[in-house]
């Protein structure tokens, strides 16, 4: 039986010791999105066909990546997540039908194989090797940060797919699946990313990694091919020192709105938010309108 | 997608061989070949753009 994981908000209150870079985002862009995603859980019905596209293509390179550290040839290693990916989209008896023509059961599989026979073996991104032996896949990682909030330090937590050397350098790997064309317009957007500055920054402190920043390992699904790019992100100490400085201003004010129980909206930050229509309507009448999402809580310390 | 390919996607994966699996690799390695052999052929160099204009000749000019 899996334990459940503990609380990350400080008991009997909404104050949120524990972030990751999802529940930060959610923050940092709007605090009424934030209150609507963590604080009340608020998912669209149904499943959603992205996240479950782009985490079965996550599981099966870290699976990937698995079996070969442990001496699995490449061949074999590729037959075995190629079968566990027939497995995991065979749902109620039959193949998974995700309604969508790039995102399906078919291109899953083919971007698998053509990610694992374009890199495989020969791939140049080397995973590191830890200072305990172990190899750097799939490392979880909870942060304590030097602030507390009664006695409750707050913490940073995530999850690396990799840390790779790229090119003489040490990165942690990232990897993406879109829709959209892979070039350089598409990896400018991670230069700011908050994600990608949490992940360099774990690296370093967790890990005692001497990384540069993050190697974005992106994959276009479209109908007819899968097509593949690397970009990196630079993150210096200096900037990461100040994305720091920066996060402590955003965890004293997401403190101020939950000691309030006021989560303001940010109307420069609606374009795409799947609250728009909600928080487009009467204060009056809003809470009708959140009854057609479904109630799944966002957890940081969850375990993956 | 080929016939014995459909036939895989749509069998119970718990009753796949190792054969089926195999096939299903060589099969989208060959899409993938193709797909690559496609984003290296040269492209189609566009033909000359004929004039819309009339033909003018130097005697219909009137000084």
């Amino acid at each position: 039986m899996i334990e459940a994981a503990p609380s990350p908000f400080i008991p009997g209150t909404h104050i949120q010791f524990a972030w990751d870079s999802t529940s930060l985002g959610y923050f940092k862009r709007c605090p009424r999105l934030y209150e609507y995603s963590i604080i009340r859980g608020l998912r669209s019905s149904g499943a959603d066909i992205h996240l479950f596209f782009g985490g079965l293509y996550h599981k099966a390179l870290e699976n990937y990546d698995h079996l070969l550290t442990q001496g699995t040839s490449s061949e074999d290693a590729l037959v075995k997540v190629v079968r566990e990916l027939f497995i995991s989209t065979w749902i109620d008896g039959k193949p998974w039908e995700s309604g969508d023509t790039a995102k399906n059961r078919e291109n899953l599989i083919r971007s698998v194989i053509w990610y694992i026979t374009q890199f495989g073996e020969s791939d140049p991104a080397k995973t590191i090797v830890l200072k305990d032996g172990k190899p750097a896949v799939e490392l979880s990682f909870k942060m304590p940060l030097d602030w507390k909030i009664d006695d409750q330090h707050y913490i940073l937590a995530g999850h690396l797919d990799r840390v790779v050397t790229f090119g003489g350098e040490t990165f942690v790997m990232d990897r993406k699946t879109t829709g959209t064309t892979i070039g350089t317009y598409y990896f400018e957007r991670y230069d700011l990313d908050n994600q990608m500055s949490l992940y360099s920054l774990a690296a370093k402190a967790v890990f005692d990694s001497p990384v540069r920043g993050v190697l974005i390992d992106a994959a276009q699904i479209a109908v007819g091919f899968t097509r593949f790019g690397r970009g990196v992100t630079y993150r210096t100490d200096e900037q990461l020192g100040e994305w720091l400085a920066d996060l402590k201003v955003w965890l004293d004010k997401a403190r101020e709105y939950a000691e309030a129980k006021y989560w303001p909206q940010n109307d420069a930050a609606c374009f795409g938010c799947r609250f728009v229509k909600v928080c487009s309507k009467s204060p009056l009448t809003r809470d009708i309108e959140l009854n057609q999402f479904e109630v799944r809580h966002w957890n940081p310390l969850e375990n993956r | 997608m080929s016939n014995d390919i459909a036939t895989i996607f749509a069998t119970d994966p718990l009753k796949l061989t190792r054969e089926d699996i195999d096939d299903v690799i060589k099969y989208y390695r060959e899409k993938r070949a193709q797909f690559v052999l496609e984003g290296k052929a040269p492209k189609k160099v566009k033909s000359e753009k004929k004039s819309a204009g009339p033909d003018i000749s130097l005697d219909d000019i009137v000084i």
